[in-house]
């Protein structure tokens, strides 16, 4: 104690103090004993803590004092702004910049990585996903969100780790909506979900109106969000009030029958909070289901067995704390040995359990059949990482022009020091001017976020929502980020400008450290070496767009029409007539039926092996069900055999019916023969365990590309046989919009009713590239906001430099050098700085490059001209920056530069 | 007078120190102003007290020798300056002033002095 009594007393006190304390303390021993001693001497010591003991005359002089210099510190701060109005706006600006990107890329990570974290279970919650691997080849699996609808209740029966399930099933979607009535108002409405009552219990959807315990039991109503409350509804309340469904139900024939359901209302729960992966407006109790697919959809009574593998709805368990993820998800093997046996297994595929955590679902990556759109965890690592990278390049820009300029500054330093400051002194005054820069970017920087967030957002296809007030602590610590960039970036220069010794400065002798000059050069070789990186890897990603656009996908993409299954499925059955009365007008070329079409739906396959073959071998082979002109239409390249004959399969003998197959290269390598010739006339069995049909194989085409130039050509059967779900016509040049409409008026003459779609095949497979487009724009900006940074630094830099050695010009130029010698004698420095960048920055981008393009199955090679192009670019990029300095140097009149003392 | 104005802690302190006549310092002004007062008093508030009323020129003070008793430390010792003497004489006429313009009978208690 008596320690840290001397630490912050003064000295003019302490003497006194101490000798007094420690006579009392004796006494107080001989009183009440050591220890009683001890504690009141504590806190009696403890009462000396007022800042009249801190050596301090006066309390409310100090006050005074340094409310005074703060007036003076701040005046001082603002004059320099002023002054230096270039370096100030460079400086602020950047990091201006610097810190609105940051601010976006938070905002957007905090909000991305919130979802679904609203649920008090979350974290014991798992969505039961599916990974569908075929047996075979345990490379081609898929991710599937859904699971078979049976398996929630088994488990929840036979496993004690399960403490509850739930189950959402959908029969809607925005290509098959409902119509909804409530009185005179009819909407279309496409998120309907059936579920248990248990969702209640598990999710945190609170009901606003009506009793949660008993909303979903009975079979004939249903749950609202208070969004459809308020649109159906508007005050009213809409508890016990009947809803009538229209479920589009189709007959036969394909044409609706009509029938409604009317189903009462029993409960209005809470809308679902925009940031979730759910997404629905109303719930259907689950129990009507056992109608509709005709039996116990709990698994007690009898049920179709196709529901133990068929993947129609999602299914969520809700695990006891602590349970062990891993080891429950072994346990699937078994219980699907036990419901499922060999249902899956022998047709070629097979189901591995996919335990998703609740809140970790949005980030999870994409699965097949989601609810909504998920987030992309990779978006989140890259952005963070370019937005750390920007801000660190900014504090550097920062950092490197408040030294350089300390030359101006010397002469103040110098003399504050000889009028008394301390060094801690001046240390705050020039930390404070960095805080009030920072301070003021950082208010820049809020407005510009503000402003950037909703386009960042459109630009990624998410909706931004921005809830102010629960968010004010995250914004709150933004701020305190904001102020402590300032601090952090400020320290350097500050304690730099602070060490300077009075009697050089004042001389006028001090100038740049060697030191200090190398740390400078070497951190804008830094700068340039980032810049120079994201322009190789733009320039990169740009050439392979273009490679992935341009190349030749082995069929014939332009002009033709695609109907998608929603329309082409209903003219299925009138196809002959409607083809006719298509060819009948001269704009079509030609009109075929497909089971799917290059970028369209796919993966349709089966087991397939060679007759008399071992089983052993068998592999999946992609099939596609195809009208006999699919060949001709799309271009196809034969390399052997014959093409499909016209034939009519309908009324062909069924027992004389043989399946022909024309198969693609890959499918005759897999099958293991020398050559296309050699597999004509082969047959191949289909399920060979099942014995479905045997295929001839009549022909061999050229391998084509059918999805994007992200994956292998793998192998393809085209089989001629009536499965069909596209229609595709052939357009001849000219005017393609008429073409739609005769199309359309054609369709709507054979089919009443059905929303008429379509779309372009090369439009359509173009978008397979969105993804890849959207990355390249979003690099291409980086990679100019990198370099816009780094030029900042370097015009700085190419500020102060010229500035320094002006003297050095004027001489030069009155020894007889031309204008020209003098901005090549400047420039040469810097070129060779960004050129070191330049080439620093090539291993590491041909490294990243390498990387990326393996990522394609079909790439271009990582070439040497990128490269060049880059380097030549940022050198070009950095000339022209520093030109401005250079050429007004060049051009400064020696008479004047010469006479500065 | 500006800054003659003694507190009634600080009249008190100066007269212990007058009373104590040459052995006034810290530790011995708190006893004495505790056994006269009955009240507590805090060494950290005498002290206060005396340092202040030095600025003031109240004190003047002036450091003992070394003794052991105070682990190597040098007594501080305060002596009531002379315009300290002034402030507590003018203090106590003023006192004394006040009284005298009581009308006898006024309290219901008999006092004289």
């Amino acid at each position: 104690m008596m320690r840290i009594l001397r630490w912050f007393c003064a000295d003019i006190y302490l003497e006194e103090v101490e000798g007094d304390l420690y006579e009392l303390f004796q006494e107080e021993v001989e009183e009440h004993g050591l220890k009683k001693a001890r504690r009141r001497f504590f806190f009696t010591a403890i009462r000396y803590l007022k800042p009249f003991f801190f050596g301090k005359k006066d309390f409310t002089l100090q006050l005074e004092y340094h409310l005074t210099m703060l007036k003076h510190y701040l005046k001082i701060a603002f004059r320099q702004l002023r002054k230096q109005q270039a370096y100030s706006f460079i400086n602020i600006s950047g990091l201006a910049i610097a810190m609105a990107c940051c601010i976006v890329v938070l905002v957007f990570v905090h909000d991305e990585t919130s979802f679904d974290a609203y649920h008090p279970k979350a974290e014991d919650i798992y969505r039961l996903s599916i990974r569908s691997l075929e047996v075979g080849d345990q490379n081609d699996e898929s991710l599937i969100a859904a699971s078979p609808i049976l398996w929630g209740p088994a488990l929840k029966k036979d496993y004690p780790e399960v403490e509850n399930f739930t189950r959402f099933i959908p029969r809607t979607s925005p290509d098959n909506p409902w119509e909804v009535t409530v009185g005179d108002r009819s909407f279309s409405e496409a998120r309907i979900l059936y579920t248990d009552p248990a969702t209640l219990d598990m999710f945190n959807w609170p009901i606003t109106n009506g009793d949660a315990s008993t909303a979903l039991s009975d079979p004939n109503t249903i749950v609202i969000t208070e969004a459809m409350a308020e649109k159906y509804f508007r005050r009213g309340d809409p508890i016990g009030k009947v809803l009538t469904i229209d479920p589009k139900e189709r007959d036969r024939e394909g044409n609706l029958n009509g029938n409604t359901y009317d189903f009462t209302i029993s409960a209005v729960m809470a809308n679902v909070p925009e940031r979730s992966h759910f997404r629905f407006d109303f719930l259907l109790p689950s129990s009507i289901l056992n109608d509709v697919y005709g039996g116990d959809i709990n698994g007690e009574a009898d049920i179709n067995p196709w529901y133990w593998r068929g993947l129609i709805g999602y299914t969520y368990l809700e695990l006891k704390p602590g349970t062990d993820v891993d080891a429950f998800a072994a346990k699937f093997e078994a219980f699907q040995e036990r419901y499922v046996g060999d249902a899956t297994r022998s047709r070629g595929y097979y189901y591995e359990p996919d335990l998703q955590r609740l809140d970790q679902i949005y980030l999870d990556g994409e699965r097949l059949g989601q609810m909504r759109s998920v987030g992309d965890k990779t978006y989140i690592y890259v952005f963070s990482l370019v937005a750390l990278f920007i801000l660190f390049l900014a504090c550097i820009n920062f950092m490197n022009l408040a030294t350089a300029r300390s030359a101006m500054r010397a002469k103040e330093v110098g003399l504050r020091k000889v009028v008394g400051a301390f060094r801690k002194q001046l240390v705050s005054q020039f930390l404070g001017e960095s805080v009030v820069i920072s301070f003021l970017a950082f208010s820049i920087a809020a407005v510009l976020a503000w402003l950037v967030l909703p386009i960042f957002y459109e630009y990624l296809g998410k909706e931004l929502f921005i809830d102010y007030r629960r968010e004010a602590p995250f914004l709150a610590s933004l701020l305190i980020l904001g102020v402590a960039v300032g601090i952090l970036a400020g320290s350097y220069p500050a304690f730099f400008l602070s060490r300077f010794r009075p009697a050089l400065v004042l001389k006028g002798v001090y100038g740049k450290t060697q030191k200090g000059a190398l740390l400078r050069k070497g951190l804008v070789v830094f700068q340039f070496m980032i810049s120079a990186f994201f322009i190789i890897m733009t320039i990169t990603l740009f050439k392979q767009i273009r490679f992935m656009r341009n190349y030749d996908l082995g069929f014939d993409q332009e002009r033709v029409v695609v109907l998608p299954p929603n329309v082409a499925q209903s003219l299925s059955s009138q196809y002959e007539a409607v083809r006719g009365e298509l060819l009948a007008d001269p704009r079509f070329l030609d009109v075929t039926m497909s089971s799917e079409v290059p970028g369209q739906q796919g993966r349709g396959g089966d087991l397939y092996v060679e007759k008399g073959a071992d089983i052993e071998s068998s592999f999946s082979l992609d099939e596609t069900f195809v009208d006999y002109n699919f060949i001709d239409l799309f271009g196809l390249q034969m390399l052997a055999g014959e093409e499909f004959k016209q034939r009519n399969l309908e009324e062909e003998n069924a027992e004389e019916q043989e399946v022909v197959a024309i198969l693609n290269e890959a499918a005759v390598r897999q099958f293991g023969w020398a050559s296309p010739q050699e597999a004509i006339g082969k047959q191949i069995v289909r399920d060979p365990n099942a014995k479905d049909w045997i295929a001839r194989v009549i022909g061999v085409v050229k391998d084509f590309h059918s999805e994007s130039l992200r994956e292998e050509i793998g192998p393809k059967a085209l089989i001629q046989m009536p499965r069909y779900g596209f229609m595709s016509i052939k357009l001849k040049t000219g005017d393609l919009q008429g073409g739609i409409t005769a199309i359309q008026s054609t369709v709507e003459k054979f089919v009443k009713d059905v929303p008429f779609e379509y779309n372009f095949l090369d439009a359509t497979f173009k978008e397979q590239y969105e993804t890849e487009a959207q990355l390249s724009r979003v690099f291409t900006y980086i990679s100019m906001l990198a370099i816009f940074i780094a030029c900042l630094g370097l015009f700085g830099l190419a500020t102060f430099t010229t500035a320094r050695r002006i003297k050095e010009v004027g001489i030069r130029k009155t020894l007889g050098a031309s204008v020209q010698d003098i901005v090549i004698l400047l420039s040469k420095n810097f070129a060779f700085l960004i050129l070191v960048a330049g080439l620093v920055a090539v291993p590491f981008a041909y490294l990243a490059a390498e990387k990326g393009l393996q990522y394609f199955a079909y790439s271009i090679n990582n070439s040497v001209d990128t490269y060049v192009l880059a380097i030549f670019g940022a050198l070009i990029i950095a000339l022209i920056t520093i030109a401005f300095q250079t050429i007004r140097a060049a051009l400064s009149n020696p008479v004047e530069s010469l006479r500065t003392e | 007078m500006k800054g003659t104005h003694l507190g009634e802690f600080e009249e008190l302190i100066l007269l212990t120190v007058a009373a104590l006549h040459g052995e006034a310092y810290g530790l011995a002004i708190k006893k004495e102003l505790e056994e006269q007062s009955g009240r507590k008093v805090t060494i950290s508030a005498v002290h206060t007290a005396c340092n202040r009323l030095e600025g003031k020129g109240f004190l003047t003070a002036e450091f003992g020798e070394k003794s052991e008793k105070r682990g190597g430390k040098r007594k501080k010792m305060y002596t009531v300056s002379l315009k300290g003497q002034q402030a507590l004489l003018d203090t106590q006429h003023l006192r004394q002033r006040l009284w005298l313009r009581i009308p006898p009978g006024t309290f219901q208690i008999e006092w004289s002095w």
